[in-house]
């Protein structure tokens, strides 16, 4: 649904010798020093397949809203390729760009985006106002939209009258009303608070089940990237370090920047049984007497069992045979800090 | 500039810019801006030219009034005779005196009827001399005016000396008129813009310790002569006759050397050289060209129309010191001499 | 749908501030000073800017004068383009008048009240009233409708035309490039020039009159409305491009709703613009309000002048009044009660227009003109030396003038030579900024030295150096005040309003009365026109200080002096140096008045261009210097600005 390769962006004059030197590996702030361009963007390649979600985060700066922007052409990528629901979005001309965000493309911004001087069903129909539906039928679709949001009642508000989360319900459904094939989110709910956040994220969830959307979620909170990404990718200074589900990226960052992600993360919500256990050829126990767990349970959901019992778990397979056993030691080693443990292991200095 | 206590509305004859047209309220009630933007873009061809037929024209008739009484005593006695005796229609409008020359080169206006000499050499030159030039000069109006140099009496009476240039001569008398702008020299406040001024050089000229201010304007000058004569301090200004301010304050005209016209050799290079008095002013009229085959009959009254610096002071006082309305003293004096205004009738 | 990228390059290193600013002032102004004394002691000989080198505009303004009055009555130009022109203006003008003419007097009372009473409450609606009936009791009002219509026109084309030239050069950076200057110099050349020529290509009166108040009253509705356009929050225009909006959609949908606020503002000042060029106007027969004041003050009546002048302050205010309240939308009161009494209005008027019911009872007129005349009567001779103390207007006026501006104008028209002054010019844009701004700053001096106004102009800078510094000794710590104390600021408001609306005509006689005819009258001219603005923008920056940061003084135990001292005026100081550049333009655009009341300068050259035809020619070039004095003191006031300005965020 879409591709990206080789995709820059440098801010500034001096773009040609910035993207000579960046591809020579000088450091963004190398860079910024001596030709005073930023690297925003560096040569950055992936595809989202259709109804996939896919989550970009990185610390701010790090060039995400900048990636996104240039996906959906808001600004001119330096070079590289961009393919959205097959079209060539970089050849695209005016019309052709308008076309496609008419019908296929839409976005949700961090601050909403939403227009002062329209009322709620008027800034949801936006879309099909531009695009030329007559007024009835745009009013009944927005209608419908802020139905799904769960907006009902407040069609003929202002959005300042709303409060943050119904503002971005809003902008969610203004976003879903041309019924887009692709949807960008820049941060969507990081100007939330945390249990409206974690609401609209299911929210959000519950509406993908439902329409299968292919979605580029940008966010810096690991635990929303957990909650909504099929994949995820971190960035740093312009460009993809990782590129992973979930689980990969937990269990197997890249490096220190992305360890340092999955530090704070909820691993018990990411990693299952599975991850944690021992072959069943390594035990030398009875495992017929112990209590059972699937392979795929994440450890939040068996903690409580193991602690229960000063005996391990069993780890039934898809097939309900017995792969393999989880003791206390296991979990605790799996959700001790990395860096901890890998300060143990080696000092950081003498990594390459 | 010949001007007193006018109160507002009293030489108003018309208020407001309407000229060229007479009035339309009847259309303009109806429409809006807008509306009557178009209805004036197609009214306007009818009339635009306004010179059109002759002998008996019904054209309206639009007369200057500067910004003074004398101005305004003049227009209103013309008014009144020319609607009276000749039956056209007369409107008026206030304008600055300079911005009166362009509207009757292009006929917007039909006359003025008091021009200072010394204050228009290049308008003369450039509408009436200039033979692409619309301007007539319409002869003279009668009353003769004369710049000058005024001290307060009560500077007289304490310094004799001061009544002639030569008491300036005395860098201690100079002194009394020094300010803070002039240092031990006397201030000398010169005139309003509007008119020559030679001060400079005749200061130069006859060697006084004295320092020209320009206070810019008439009212600066007038200002500052009430201040002072309030206060009771010395001031020498440049100053005319006739003028209101006589009347207000008691003033004594500094004498210079006597006028010649060799003292005046170099006036039309700036007047390097100058070093006497200033001429005579003889007020004359002048009228758009268009006026003699437009409305014949007007131009020949405007033309013929001449009184002496009596009646006119009649008109004025009754005005400025009997509070009469310009209209009532205009039409009290065609009232007291139906022979000096039959002589203008064509 | 592309955003440009904004300028990148321009990541100037900001100063670390503001002790190291200080001492790096004092250093470069300390060689500044010195390398000037050195330079002017080698160049004493130089003497004044050569006249050989004058490149003498006069002559071929003069000629321009000359063939439109050969040509005013023949040429096509005229015959096709300008008198039509001249002919549907005059006509709308007069028009409307007539309409408004028409329309019975309590309509208008009514029309004041309601729209006051929907935008703003209760108790503006009374303001309205009170307003609208003060035309009637002081007895201006066909003057006041007369003002009214001329300047309705004059706001309608400024909208008709500012709102698109707006608009374009919001869209285009290089458009606003080349309109930027050009609107500076439209506001800051002075009116007194152009109107005589004026005359010679629109006929007189009206037209030239709608055209004067048009050139001074255009430029802040097109600031206003490219402002208004650009700083939008860019989110929206985003979110207007994802949703396949074209430019125009986006434009018309989007950005012109969002900028209307903006614009209204531009409005009300477009308006205030318009009505402070009333007198003016009335110079060439617009007559109206401005006629009256003119009328009344060549005879000195100063009470009569300040009653058709205060007209013009109340009308100010009441449009002000209106129109700043309909940019907030948020603020509408009573509608339903407004909307019955104003369709209760509709009848009214037009059974009172029928029946001619239009001027206002006379029973209920009066005046206070007598009062003001023997006020200011009993101040030019009480205040001027009181109870000959050496203390009053007079003595302060001399001490004024021979410690602060004699010396100023001697030392730049005299003791240091042109050369030096054109290179200190150029060094402080140096200084403040680089390369490009130095050489703009001088040649735009040397170009007043080759119009041939450099002592003119020197002795003109000198005046308005002291008038701003009068006006920020008083402004700014009254803006202190009024921003700490919203009592002091609402009680002053209406003062800085009269001020600033009043024209300066009517202020003409008793500075002169109280002051002495001179450069000194100009100055308190100018300081009084100026103050308000000063104190605004004092206000301004230091409200804007967040509240966070002046409470994490508080907490840190600062007093009110230290947090003022060290918090909210380095935040403010930005603000404070906009108050001090809206002074710089405001005290310039007085120069013309100083003209009037001796202040000499190119103010007296202006005035001359009015009077005397014979010296447009000058005064052209008087304006052009004037203009050029402006840019030159905008720019280095904005540099300063810019200095003083924390560095913002790392982009
Ligand atoms: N128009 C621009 N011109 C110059 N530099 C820019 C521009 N837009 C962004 N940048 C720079 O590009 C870099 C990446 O910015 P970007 O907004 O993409 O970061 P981000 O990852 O979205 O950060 P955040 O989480 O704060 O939104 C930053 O250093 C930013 O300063
Ligand atoms: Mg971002």
């Amino acid at each position: 649904m879409i591709e990206v390769s080789g995709l820059w962006k440098i801010f500034g004059d001096a773009s040609a010798k910035a993207h000579r030197m960046a591809s020579d590996g000088a450091s963004r702030a190398e860079i910024q020093e001596q030709t005073g361009a930023l690297v925003a963007v560096k040569d950055v390649s992936f595809s989202v397949a259709p109804g996939e979600t896919f989550v970009v985060m990185g610390l701010s700066g790090s060039g995400k809203s900048t990636l996104i922007r240039c996906l959906a052409r808001l600004i001119e990528p330096t070079s590289g390729d961009i393919s959205i629901c097959g079209a060539d979005v970089i050849a695209l001309s005016a019309d052709g760009l308008r076309d496609l965000r008419r019908h296929r493309l839409s976005m949700v911004f961090q601050h909403f985006g939403l227009f002062p001087h329209r009322t709620v069903v008027d800034n949801v129909a936006f879309g099909l106002e531009v695009r030329g539906v007559p007024r009835a039928d745009r009013r009944e679709r927005a209608l419908e939209l802020i139905g799904t949001v769960g907006l009902d009642g407040w069609a003929d508000h202002h959005p300042q009258q709303l409060s943050g989360g119904m503002q971005q319900r809003v902008g969610l459904a203004r976003a879903l009303a041309v019924d887009p094939d692709v949807l960008f989110f820049d941060e969507p709910f990081s100007a939330l608070d945390p249990l409206i956040r974690r609401d609209m994220q299911d929210e959000l969830i519950a509406l993908q089940l439902r329409m299968q959307r292919t979605l580029v979620f940008i966010t810096h909170d690991f635990s929303e990237a957990l909650r909504l990404a099929d994949r995820i990718a971190i960035m740093r200074d312009g460009e993809f370090v990782q590129v992973g589900t979930a689980v990969e990226i937990v269990t197997n960052p890249a490096d220190d920047y992305v360890a340092a992600f999955t530090q704070d993360a909820p691993k018990a919500k990411v990693l299952t049984a599975d991850h944690a256990m021992e072959p069943i050829e390594r035990f030398d126990g009875d495992v017929g007497s112990l209590a059972r767990v699937g392979r795929w349970t994440v450890l939040e959901d068996f903690i409580p069992r193991l602690l229960s019992t000063p005996d391990p778990l069993a780890v039934a397979g898809d097939d309900g045979e017995v792969i393999g056993v989880v003791s206390h030691a296991d979990v605790a080693r799996l959700l001790a800090p990395p860096a901890r443990a890998a300060a143990e292991a080696a000092p950081l200095e003498t990594r390459p | 500039m010949n001007t007193s206590h006018t109160y507002k509305g009293e030489i108003m004859i018309t208020t407001g810019p309407s000229r060229r047209r007479r009035g339309r309220p009847a259309l303009a009630v109806a429409f809006v801006a807008t509306l009557g933007l178009a209805a004036a873009a197609c009214g306007s061809d009818d009339d635009a030219g306004g010179s059109s037929s002759s002998g008996a024209s019904d054209e309206v008739i639009t007369l200057a009034v500067n910004p003074w009484n004398g101005s305004a005593v003049n227009v209103a006695v013309a008014e009144q005779l020319i609607e009276s005796e000749i039956g056209q229609t007369v409107e008026t409008v206030e304008i600055d005196e300079n911005a009166t020359w362009p509207a009757i080169n292009t006929g917007d206006i039909s006359a003025a009827l008091e021009m200072w000499p010394s204050g228009h050499a290049q308008n003369v030159a450039d509408f009436i001399d200039n033979p692409d030039g619309n301007v007539a000069n319409a002869g003279l109006l009668g009353p003769v005016g004369k710049i000058g140099w005024y001290i307060p009496t009560y500077m007289v009476e304490q310094h004799p000396e001061l009544a002639t240039w030569e008491g300036f001569q005395d860098p201690e008398l100079a002194k009394l008129f020094a300010t803070a702008e002039t240092g031990d020299k006397g201030q000398f406040l010169g005139g309003d813009p509007s008119f020559v001024q030679y001060d400079e050089s005749i200061i130069a000229n006859l060697g006084l310790p004295v320092e020209v201010v320009y206070a810019g304007s008439e009212e600066a000058i007038l200002a500052a002569l009430d201040a002072a004569y309030s206060r009771e301090e010395p001031i020498l200004v440049y100053l005319w006759t006739p003028h209101s301010a006589h009347n207000k304050y008691d003033l004594t005209e500094v004498e210079l050397p006597a006028y010649t016209d060799e003292c005046y050799a170099s006036a039309a290079d700036g007047g390097a050289d100058v070093a006497c008095d200033y001429p005579a002013d003889e007020l004359f009229k002048i009228v758009s060209e268009d006026l003699a085959s437009s409305s014949p009959a007007v131009n020949t009254l405007l033309t013929k129309m001449n009184y002496t610096t009596a009646d006119q002071i009649e008109m004025l006082a009754a005005v400025e010191t009997d509070g009469k309305s310009i209209e009532d003293a205009a039409a009290a004096w065609i009232e007291a001499h139906p022979d000096t205004w039959k002589a203008w009738l064509p | 749908m592309t955003v440009a990228p904004a300028a990148d390059g321009a990541t100037r290193s900001a100063p670390g501030w503001p002790q190291s600013t200080l001492a790096r002032v004092g250093i470069w102004v300390a060689v500044g000073v010195a390398l000037t004394w050195v330079a002017s002691r080698l160049l004493g000989s130089v003497g004044e800017f050569p006249q050989s080198w004058d490149v003498g505009l006069a002559e071929p303004i003069s000629d321009a004068r000359g063939w439109l009055i050969d040509n005013q009555r023949t040429h096509w130009l005229y015959t096709a383009i300008l008198d039509p022109f001249s002919d549907v203006t005059e006509g709308a003008i007069e028009a409307l008048e007539s309409t408004l003419l028409w329309i019975p007097w309590y309509s208008y009372v009514g029309i004041a009240g309601l729209g006051l009473w929907w935008t703003r409450g209760r108790a503006a609606g009374l303001l309205g009233v009170a307003g609208a009936s003060y035309f009637g009791v002081l007895d201006v009002w066909e003057q006041g409708l007369s003002t009214l219509s001329l300047m309705g026109v004059a706001v309608t084309c400024a909208v008709v035309i500012g709102v698109p030239i707006g608009v374009w050069s919001s869209r285009s950076d290089r458009v606003q490039r080349v309109a930027r200057p050009v609107l500076d110099a439209m506001q800051t050349f002075p009116g007194f020039v152009y109107l005589i020529p004026f005359t010679l290509l629109f006929s007189f009166g009206p037209v030239t009159s709608l055209l004067a108040t048009l050139i001074f009253a255009l430029p802040p509705i097109v600031r206003a409305t490219d402002l208004g356009i650009r700083n939008l929050p860019p989110g929206l225009i985003d979110a207007a491009a994802m949703s396949g909006a074209t430019e125009r959609q986006t434009l018309i949908k989007v950005r012109f709703p969002l900028a209307r606020p903006a614009i209204l503002v531009g409005l009300n000042q477009t308006i205030n613009m318009a009505l402070s060029l009333v007198v003016i106007a009335a110079l060439i027969g617009a007559g109206g309000l401005g006629g009256s004041v003119l009328r009344a003050l060549q005879t000195l009546q100063v009470g009569a002048a300040a009653e058709s002048g205060l007209a013009i302050v109340v009308m100010a205010i009441l449009l002000d009044r209106f129109f700043s309240g309909l940019a907030d939308p948020t603020s509408r009161h009573d509608p339903a009660r407004v909307k019955l009494l104003a369709i209760a209005m509709i009848p009214a008027t037009l059974v009172g227009g029928i029946l001619g019911w239009t001027t206002f009872p006379s029973q209920l007129t009066w005046s206070f003109a007598g009062g003001i005349d023997r006020a200011v009567e009993w101040a030019q001779v009480n205040l001027f030396d009181i109870a000959d103390s050496g203390i009053g207007t007079g003595p302060f006026s001399d001490f004024i003038t021979i410690r602060f501006i004699t010396p100023l104008r001697e030392l730049f028209a005299q003791d240091i030579p042109w050369p030096v002054m054109i290179g200190l010019v150029a060094a402080i844009g140096l200084a403040l900024s680089g390369w490009r701004l130095a050489a703009g700053l001088a040649a735009a001096l040397a170009a007043i030295g080759l119009l041939g106004m450099w002592e003119l102009s020197m002795d003109t800078v000198a005046q308005c150096i002291v008038a701003m510094a009068m006006t920020l000794m008083i402004g700014v710590p009254v803006g202190v005040l009024t921003a700490r104390y919203d009592r002091v600021r609402a009680a002053i408001r209406p003062i800085l309003d009269f001020l600033q609306t009043i024209p300066s005509f009517v202020l003409l006689v008793p500075v002169i009365m109280l002051f002495n005819v001179g450069r000194v009258p100009g100055i308190m001219a100018a300081v009084l026109y100026a103050l308000p603005a000063a104190i605004h923008y004092t206000d301004l920056g230091l409200r804007g200080v967040p509240a966070a940061t002046r409470e994490a003084a508080t907490s840190f135990g600062a007093t009110g002096r230290q947090r003022l001292l060290k918090v909210d005026l380095p935040l403010a100081a930005p603000q404070i140096m906009v108050a001090v550049n809206q002074t710089i333009m405001l005290v310039l655009s007085m120069v013309v008045i100083a003209g009037l009341v001796g202040g000499g300068g190119l103010g007296l050259e202006t005035v001359r261009a009015l009077r005397r035809s014979d010296s447009v020619g000058t005064g052209f070039e008087a304006g052009i210097a004037i203009v050029l004095l402006a840019a030159i003191l905008d720019r280095v006031t904005r540099a300063i600005a810019d200095r003083l300005s924390p560095p913002s965020a790392a982009r």
